[in-house]
């Protein structure tokens, strides 16, 4: 399970990536976020992510009938939305590729000294 | 944006009317608690909206409202809240006058008959109202009191206490003390400031109102 300090920092580039793909609304996205392997991720934490990216112009939101009944509100990503993912993959690609290399040097020195 | 807030509560409250009746407490609790906050009732009105549509799309299918946004609802309020900008200084003073400027149009009008009742059977000095000192303490304590009892609901609407249990006698009982303290003085310190004449407390009334309706008027 990723600990909620670990998904704090990744989960609104997440969800970003989630809406640059197709225009989309809170639970397909919690939805989406549940089968990529984040565990489960309810609307509830999803939607103040949503609020702070509509409010930094990341992205837009129009409220549209849905199939459900309900209205639903769908997010759209903006120009600004998309460089800040572009932004956050670079970030996460150098995060990802330090934590690699130090977990596969201190792993690999674990494995060297129980030889 | 009065007006687009009216429209948009009116249709809030229609939808919202959609709800099961146990999601209905929920979703009161919840806005009831965003109202304690310093956010403007329309982007109030704009969240209730959003979180109406969720759960009510969680209903459609089978899920409990804690499923859809979790079971903490005072968490997810708070960090709501921490997304949307707080009112500007200028709003907040507007709010100020506002509840003030109603809440003397709702207390000169009870205190206007007590005052007649005075001028009539004790004074005999109608058609001038006396205004004790008393009773003008009592009024400023009574609209504190109010102030204070809308925060206390507003920041505690997550915390369930059940009629005639635990806590529930002891806070009726603390409101009633602190309600006699607050009509104590109108019974202690019966001295006459002054007298008003009848006609200048029905303008007076006026005023208020106008003054409130104009503060409205210039929020729109």
């Amino acid at each position: 399970m990723i600990s909620s300090q670990m998904l704090k920092g990744t989960l609104e580039g997440c969800i970003l990536g989630i809406i640059s793909r197709k225009e989309t609304y809170g639970y397909e996205i919690s939805e989406q976020l549940g089968s990529y392997g984040f565990g489960k991720i309810t609307e509830g934490t999803i939607y103040p992510i949503l609020l702070r990216l509509e409010k930094n112009g990341m992205i837009t939101a129009t409220y549209r009938q849905s199939d459900m009944g309900p209205k639903r509100k769908y997010y759209s990503l903006t120009a600004e939305g998309m460089e800040e993912f572009h932004h956050f993959v670079s970030g996460y690609n150098e995060l990802s590729n330090a934590v690699s290399c130090l977990l596969q040097d201190t792993l690999g020195g674990e494995r060297y000294e129980k030889k | 944006m009065k007006r687009n807030e009216k429209e948009l509560r009116r249709e809030n409250n229609l939808l919202e009317k959609q709800l099961s009746k146990e999601n209905q407490a929920i979703l009161t609790d919840i806005v009831v608690y965003l109202k304690s906050f310093d956010i403007s009732e329309y982007r109030v009105e704009i969240v209730r909206q959003d979180i109406t549509n969720m759960i009510l799309e969680g209903e459609r299918r089978n899920l409990r409202t804690e499923d859809v946004i979790g079971p903490d609802y005072k968490a997810f309020c708070d960090s709501i809240v921490s997304e949307l900008p707080p009112l500007t200084r200028k709003e907040k003073v507007w709010n100020m006058v506002n509840s003030v400027l109603l809440e003397f149009l709702v207390l000169l009008p009870i205190w206007a008959l007590t005052s007649f009742s005075s001028a009539w059977k004790v004074e005999h000095s109608l058609p001038e109202f006396p205004v004790y000192a008393g009773s003008l303490l009592s009024l400023f304590f009574i609209a504190a009191l109010a102030q204070g009892i809308v925060w206390y609901i507003t920041k505690t609407s997550f915390e369930k206490e059940e009629p005639f249990h635990g806590n529930w006698w002891k806070q009726w009982l603390s409101l009633t003390a602190i309600l006699l303290i607050c009509f104590l003085p109108s019974f202690v310190f019966r001295q006459v400031l002054f007298y008003v004449h009848f006609g200048y407390v029905i303008l007076l009334l006026l005023l208020l109102f106008a003054a409130y309706r104009l503060s409205e008027l210039l929020h729109k």
